[in-house]
């Protein structure tokens, strides 16, 4: 559930800038692939064909539009039978989808449409759809739940049959990656014929993916059939459908039993019962989901470097990755992803990393000592909120709360719903110690740090905005390539490590679980969200 | 009092009660920190412009009895407004779940019933025999068990290893949803047969004990008189309000059981509305499943009174 959550997180705003601002071009700038081993490698080989398949995600789907329901797993499923305006590749670059881009500007993306598109009724795909497909999420009327992420659109105009062209408020070097994750080509007069019915059962909606939608509701799941006119070729599956499993053990006594061919999201800590299937094949991909102690450097105690200090040497980062995570997740050097970092730097990256400055180390004596120098020698009470959905965070805290003690502080943890530990984030009434979860969608090791620090920074937890911090963070906002953001990401990252605003706590893996009768192939990337999957997937032959 | 009056009183105080719960579950909203508006638009971007529409469309303006009077004219006639994480109407939402629950509840229950009370009369009938002992011993057992360990054990020996039945979902018609609902029935209803079985043991005991049991005997009356115009009759009527409360539990959504076996029904769509403060359906959800409680111990109410001549005397002396 934990990715579940985030990505939740993701598409209800609360992280959503985090997560697209500030990053480079959609990763043109990277030299290699995220990384991804397979748990047990099958030798099976793809290309076969498919009469169903089914896959499970672990929460339902309550629209097949992605302004009313953008969680990953509607998303994932969404995708299925709605191309996006772009896509990304395994390695996260944008690439041509129904539409391919040029930025002539930095404030003008122009997108022109393939000749071949057609919607599932036979009407061919027009400007005016996708300028529908993006405009709806546009201005401050959208009650869309993506409207956040295209605050930096200021018209989406067609500029002749076969051209839109995207004008921007400021440079967005995201947008590209905005529109290939999040901007769902719709049909415009389906859409504006179903009215407010849009995207439910009735009426979910008129795509050019490679599936069409048969039948869909929120309790009974999506089935689709294959659309054998797509524009992309011919999908290998005839029929998939898409149910939702929501406890994760039932779905792996379901894979068990041959129920379902899929799992998305894998939690973590139960893969080592899922490695067991014989059935199926599991695959670790590093990405960008990390996890952040945060702690609100513009209240007491945390105002005092020596308070927020004294807790960033109680934690145990490395011991806790292994039991927390089974071994899925590395102890993290700074906000930045290591995908990223190899992604945005190539065979440089170890070097950059290494030029951070460390995060404080595991010692309950140093604790002492900073908190002996800070403001509060005596101590202090706060609580932490833990989301019951993700399953590290509540150990991590206790784990916490208990060295805690051992100098005089005490944290009260308080399990509390996803939704209560997302609006917590930016209550100003709320502990100041906070646990942050994010997932950052693209390439670029600028991404993050622009967003989490400094005064422009819309996901600022920590209220981190020294002068100093705030210039780095605008520095590493206007970089575009790796040599211009070297400099001031390894300056901010060591400000951030040696100040602590923010103890970077977790590295994730994301773990996907595919049935031994199907190939994923080219192997599962992090950026799956950002693909019409389905298209990826063949029987094993 | 005749049944009907009996009936027309009870039914009063189920509306007078439901417009009570109703006015609480509408205050919710009211009651809920924040802004209502910035509530309903859910994790939408709250502008000034869709706080503005969003007050505009739910009359939000208006003061707390008109308001409250709007909305229940909406939902005497079905609408309780649109869900706010779907893009379907908060009763459509709900209709899609409710037979799920209501199949499931109903399963369990015919099972909980065939298994329970005879297995608790004959407990009661052969006190301190192996009967009574494994009774006891399974009733203890089943007691001790979380539902989740019970629908996990099911779906292992009877999905995974067995291939009989399906290990989740809810099945499309009526035979296949019977069949995908076999194991989450049989895990709701090893959860309830144990407070059955004891309740039927206790008042079958209860019952033969009594003076006018002994009397009978002594009358010569035949034992299958006895059993039935006696024992049974008067053992009943406790075994009757255990009933109606366990299909009332069940009705109001068997959460665990629905999240092992991913049943879309009331209790899980209950549950991650309230994580995701979906409150119109949390209202709806709330207003109905006091509805059916309510309407449950209805039918308790009428069964007790059809069966216990003392109401119906106390009734009439009224």
């Amino acid at each position: 559930m934990a990715r579940l959550a985030k990505w939740s997180t993701l598409g209800i705003g609360l992280v959503a800038a985090a997560l697209l601002a500030g990053c480079s071009g959609g990763g043109s700038d990277a030299s290699s692939s995220s990384a991804s081993d397979a748990a047990s490698s099958s030798a099976a080989t793809g290309g076969g064909d498919i009469e169903t398949m089914t896959w499970a995600v672990p929460s339902p789907v309550m629209s097949m539009d992605s302004a009313v329901d953008p969680n990953l797993p509607s998303i994932r499923t969404q995708s299925t039978a709605f191309d996006r305006v772009l896509a990304q590749d395994n390695e996260g670059n944008i690439v041509p989808s129904v539409t391919s881009f040029e930025t002539p500007d930095p404030q003008t993306i122009v997108l022109t449409l393939r000749d071949d598109v057609k919607f599932w009724d036979g009407t061919p795909l027009t400007a005016e759809d996708v300028a529908y497909s993006i405009n709806r999420h546009v201005g401050p009327d959208s009650t869309s739940l993506q409207a956040q992420f295209f605050g930096t659109v200021e018209s989406v105009e067609v500029t002749d049959p076969k051209t839109v062209t995207v004008k921007l408020l400021a440079p967005d070097p995201a947008m590209p990656t905005k529109l290939a994750v999040f901007a769902f080509v719709r049909q415009q007069a389906y859409d504006e014929a179903a009215g407010e019915a849009a995207g439910g059962p009735e009426k979910p909606g008129m795509g050019t993916g490679p599936y069409s939608i048969v039948s869909y509701s929120s309790a009974d799941g999506v089935v689709f059939a294959r659309n054998d006119a797509y524009w992309g070729g011919v999908p290998k599956a005839k029929e998939i459908k898409v149910v939702t499993i929501e406890d994760p053990e039932t779905a792996r006594l379901a894979m068990s039993s041959g129920e379902i061919n899929g799992f998305f999201d894998v939690p973590l800590i139960a893969t080592r019962q899922w490695d067991e299937l014989d059935n199926a094949t599991m695959s670790y991909v590093n990405g960008g989901y990390m996890d952040y102690l945060a702690m609100d450097t513009s209240r007491a105690p945390f105002d005092d470097v020596n308070a927020r200090l004294a807790i960033a040497h109680l934690l145990d980062r490395a011991a806790l990755a292994q039991p927390l995570f089974n071994g899925r997740a590395v102890a993290a050097t700074s906000l930045v992803p290591e995908v990223q970092m190899t992604t945005t730097f190539g065979s440089e990256a170890g070097a950059v990393t290494a030029a951070f400055a460390p995060i404080p180390e595991f010692s309950i004596e140093k604790a002492k000592e900073a908190l002996a120098k800070s403001a509060t020698p005596d101590g202090f009470a706060l609580d932490l909120a833990v989301d019951t959905t993700q399953p590290w965070m509540s150990p991590l805290a206790q784990n916490l709360a208990e060295a805690a003690k051992q100098i005089g502080i005490t944290i009260t943890v308080k399990p509390v719903s996803a939704a209560d530990w997302g609006a917590g984030l930016f209550d100003p009434a709320a502990s100041p110690l906070q646990l942050v979860s994010l997932a950052a969608p693209t390439t670029w090791a600028g991404e993050l740090p622009p967003v989490m620090v400094g005064e422009a920074a819309p996901f600022n937890i920590a209220k981190y905005a020294t002068p100093e911090a705030n210039e780095l963070a605008g520095a590493i906002a206007v970089a575009t390539t790796s040599a211009e953001l070297k400099e001031p990401l390894i300056a901010l990252m060591s400000d951030v490590n040696t100040n602590v605003p923010y103890v970077s706590l977790f590295n994730e893996q994301v773990a996907v679980a595919i049935g031994n009768t199907l190939v994923w192939d080219g192997g599962y990337s992090y950026f799956a969200p950002g693909q019409v999957w389905p298209m990826n997937i063949s029987g094993a032959q | 009092m005749t049944l009907a009056a009996y009936a027309l009183r009870r039914v009063v105080a189920i509306v007078a009660t439901i417009a009570l719960l109703s006015l609480l579950v509408f205050g919710l909203l009211a009651l809920t920190p924040g802004d209502p508006a910035t509530i309903l638009l859910g994790p939408r971007s709250a502008t000034p412009e869709a706080i503005a529409s969003i007050n505009e469309r739910y009359g939000l303006n208006d003061p707390f009895l008109v308001q409250y009077g709007n909305w229940v004219v909406a939902a005497l006639q079905g609408d309780f407004g649109d869900s706010i994480r779907a893009s379907e109407p908060v009763m459509s939402v709900i209709t899609s779940r409710l037979w799920t629950t209501v199949w499931l509840a109903l399963y369990a229950f015919i099972i909980t019933v065939v298994v329970a009370i005879p297995l608790g009369i004959l407990a009661a009938v052969r006190r301190g025999s192996w009967i009574d002992r494994f009774a006891s011993s399974i009733t203890l057992i089943a007691l001790c068990t979380p539902a989740f360990a019970i629908g996990f054990l099911l779906i292992y020996v009877f999905s995974v290893q067995l291939d009989w039945f399906p290990g989740f979902g809810n099945g499309d018609g009526f035979l296949d949803t019977i069949w995908h609902l076999t194991l989450p029935a049989l895990a709701l209803a090893t959860l309830q047969i144990p407070i059955l079985l004891r309740q039927t043991r206790a008042a079958v005991m209860d019952v033969v004990d009594r003076d006018y049991i002994v009397f009978a005997r002594s009358r010569g009356l035949s034992n299958s008189r006895i059993w039935l115009r006696y024992v049974l009759r008067n053992g009943s009527l406790p075994v009757l309000t255990s009933a109606g409360l366990i299909l009332a539990f069940s009705l109001a959504g068997a959460v665990l059981i629905e999240n092992v076996f991913a049943l879309q029904g009331l209790g899980s769509l209950l549950v991650s509305s309230v994580g995701t403060l979906d409150l119109p359906v949390v209202q709806a959800l709330a207003l109905l499943t006091a509805i059916l409680v309510l309407l449950t111990n209805l039918v308790i109410d009428l069964l007790y009174y059809a069966l216990d001549p003392r109401l119906r005397r106390a009734g009439a002396a009224a």
